[in-house]
């Protein structure tokens, strides 16, 4: 039996082997590349339109993974503006152990433990619906095709039951199957070891699949 | 399960094999697997559909374009990046180095204008001034340690300067170099008096607290456990009485806020004590030169905090010897951690909250946190954990801090002091606290606990059962219930 492969499967290494280490850091996937390198290099020594290539770069995928976590569009716009600040604050101290991205993505997810944190608190003060509306995930302005439409609401459906799983599978799903992160990567944004992110990224699969599989809840996005 | 080589299966493999995260052995393995279940082929296809489907859904989210706003922020909130970010999108305009020019003389101007007020307020919320000297505590550490008249801090939620506030800012100027000298002379004159008595106490204290572990250990493990993460009274040097009162938070119930109790565990209770947590000088709070700093109204037993009043200043510079035998036969089996001398530069392990930054927002600047890459280290005055929506339990732990667990009691107050969040807690808890936290290898100086976000972090798993939760538009006074966890410091992580 033959079944798609990605097309460049990111290379085993010997940690993957079954004797997995909780050391998240110590190699990581991926470094920042020259140009990488080269621009934040620009942007720490103050030019503007080095940072400015970073944020354009960047923001789409921060703001998804974001959006992915909180399930707010107005929050995620928030703190993706909260993580490229930050990101600019803290660029001359990032080490580029890992690329740019991980990086961002890192500080990203650390942005959305917190409001969580604070989102728990004042549902705590004020109990209120948890449910994540789908509309707020996609597009409301979708065109008129019936093409778009269909995507539109299969998206919608999809980012509802991602934002049903418990948070720890969602962080998973997020930057995985959302961001495309390989299993290194998503080791280091979320600071767990990298044999953990395997076996819970299945366990994450199987109850999305079953919120998926299983009756929508009432006043589900349609 | 079947087994290829050494390797067996595990159905997360199916995911790995998805994801191209496998090594050669674990696909062959997945291979084998699949060519022998189909339920299993189903199972992948399945995954594999959703996998796509999933990726595929990313990109009918629509991304706001956020760099101009960005951009403005980065203006408005990091004064230094401006002439960056003027010339965010203008890559080589000839206008740059003016702006840049312009934007220096303006913040060398505005730096020599609000320069002494920004280091005064700085100095203030790192520093709070201490509380007004008691003669009749034993905890009077900060007091005796600081000495020096510091201006009352702003109230950085309103702008206001608290009630008292001094505009003189000659001593918050010099405050760190006043201070350093200061706290040398503290710690070295109080080594000196107290080291040795101290570290009796701690090898009593340490011995009956292993005693009564190993003796709940034999009874009921789970016992065993709760008095791992709250010491037992009795080790803590409470009469069997006394010690009723916190074997729960229904005990702590019973005591708390009563006078009488105060009076008989402290014998100096001070006058609205049952009530007046949230008073300034009834206070318990931590937020100045640590625990000790404030701990006064119903004076803790002078047996359990005899050792207190200058204990914390020499304590911050014996951490290494404060563990106890336990904690010693520990190390003696690994390799001795390089020691920071006390006498060298003590590291200043605040949390701070700076001005400009709101209650229910950190910056991010863990700075001055110890890690535990760093080793041993030797702490300063201080090591205070503001209350913050945004501190992070996780990376606090990641940082080598300690969450202690505390029960809590409904009369327990939180009361926004100025600049932080002070615990007020009936006094005679302290001594609890105090003793739990020398256990860990504090001294009262070298802890000034806030009232922490671990309780949210408990909220997320328990709200049914989440205490009433502090707010930061109403920064009066919110009542705790159940328990807390308090984040210290850890000198050796």
């Amino acid at each position: 039996l033959e079944f798609p492969w990605p097309s460049s499967p990111p290379q085993a290494t010997s940690k993957e082997s079954g004797t997995l280490k909780p050391d998240v850091t110590s190699s990581p996937a991926e470094f920042c590349s020259p140009e990488e390198s080269a621009r934040i290099d620009r942007a720490i020594r103050g030019e503007g339109r080095a940072f400015e290539e970073i944020v354009m770069e960047y923001q789409a995928s921060i703001y998804r993974a974001l959006l992915g976590w909180v399930g707010h569009r107005g929050d995620a716009e928030d703190l993706t503006q909260e993580t490229f600040l930050l990101a600019y604050r803290k660029l001359q101290g990032f080490e580029q152990r890992s690329s740019l991205r991980t990086w961002l993505l890192r500080i990203a997810y650390h942005q959305a433990i917190s409001h969580r944190r604070k989102s728990a608190r004042r549902r705590s003060l004020a109990p209120s619906d948890n449910k994540i509306p789908a509309e707020s995930l996609v597009d409301g302005r979708s065109d008129s095709t019936g093409e778009h439409l269909d995507r539109n609401d299969q998206a919608a459906r999809l980012h509802e039951a991602i934002g049903r799983l418990p948070e720890e599978y969602r962080d998973l799903i997020v930057l995985r199957d959302l961001q495309d992160l390989d299993y290194q990567s998503i080791a280091q944004t979320l600071e767990i070891p990298l044999g953990t992110v395997r076996s819970r990224l299945h366990r994450a699969r199987l109850e999305l699949k079953m919120i998926l599989d299983g009756p929508r809840p009432e006043g589900a996005h349609e | 399960m079947s087994e290829s080589g050494d390797l067996q299966w595990d159905d997360d493999l199916l995911s790995g094999y998805l994801d191209g995260e496998l090594t050669e052995e674990q696909r062959r393995l997945v291979r084998d697997r699949l060519a022998s279940d189909p339920l299993v082929v189903d199972l992948l296809k399945q995954l594999q559909k959703q996998r796509e489907e999933t990726l595929k859904s990313a990109g009918a989210i629509p991304v706001p374009d956020l760099t101009r706003r960005i951009q403005q922020r980065l203006a408005v909130e990091i004064p230094t990046a401006i002439p960056s970010t003027k010339g965010f999108s203008q890559p080589g305009s000839s206008r740059g180095a003016w702006r840049f020019a312009a934007a220096l003389l303006a913040a060398s101007l505005a730096g020599i204008l609000i320069g002494p007020w920004f280091l005064r307020s700085r100095t203030e919320v790192s520093l709070q001034s201490p509380a007004p000297a008691s003669s009749s505590t034993q905890l009077d550490g900060a007091a005796h340690m600081g000495g020096l008249e510091f201006d009352r801090p702003k109230d950085i939620v309103s702008g206001n300067s608290l009630p008292g506030s001094d505009s003189s800012g000659d001593a918050a100027l010099n405050l760190p170099q006043r201070l350093e000298e200061r706290l040398e002379e503290s710690v070295a004159s109080d080594r000196k008096l107290v080291e040795s008595d101290l570290a009796k106490r701690d090898e009593e204290m340490l011995l009956q607290r292993d005693r009564s572990e190993s003796t709940a250990s034999l009874k009921d493990e789970p016992a065993a456990e709760k008095d791992r993460s709250m010491p037992s009274p009795e080790a803590l040097g409470f009469s069997t009485e006394q010690a009723d009162r916190f074997g729960s938070a229904a005990g702590l119930d019973a005591a708390a806020g009563s006078p009488a109790a105060a009076g008989a565990l402290g014998g100096a209770g001070s006058p609205g004590f049952g009530k007046g947590f949230g008073s300034s000088d009834a206070r318990g709070g931590l937020a100045g030169g640590g625990m000790g700093a404030k701990a006064a109204p119903g004076a803790p037993p002078a047996d359990a905090l005899n050792a207190a009043p200058s204990a914390g200043m020499a304590a911050a510079s014996r951490q290494p010897d404060a563990r106890g035998s336990r904690k010693k036969q520990q190390q003696a089996s690994s390799p001795a951690p390089a020691r920071v001398a006390g006498e060298e530069k003590m590291k200043d392990l605040e949390l701070r909250l700076h001005e400009g930054e709101s209650l229910n927002r950190f910056n991010d600047d863990w700075k001055g946190l110890p890690r535990k890459a760093d080793g041993p280290q030797v702490l300063g005055e201080s090591a205070e954990i503001w209350f913050d929506g945004l501190l992070r339990s996780e990376r606090l732990e990641a940082e080598g801090w300690q969450s202690l667990r505390v029960p809590t009691d409904p009369k327990w107050i939180i009361q926004l002091d100025g600049n932080s969040w002070v615990l007020d807690v009936p006094a005679f808890f302290w001594p609890t606290l105090y003793q739990r936290m020398v256990q860990s290898g504090w001294s009262v100086q070298d802890v000034g606990v806030g009232p922490q976000d671990e309780w949210h972090r408990e909220s997320n798993t328990a709200v049914s059962g989440n205490p009433r939760l502090p707010r930061v538009d109403n920064p009066q006074s919110v009542e705790l219930e159940e328990s807390l966890t308090i984040w210290i410091g850890q000198s050796d992580r």
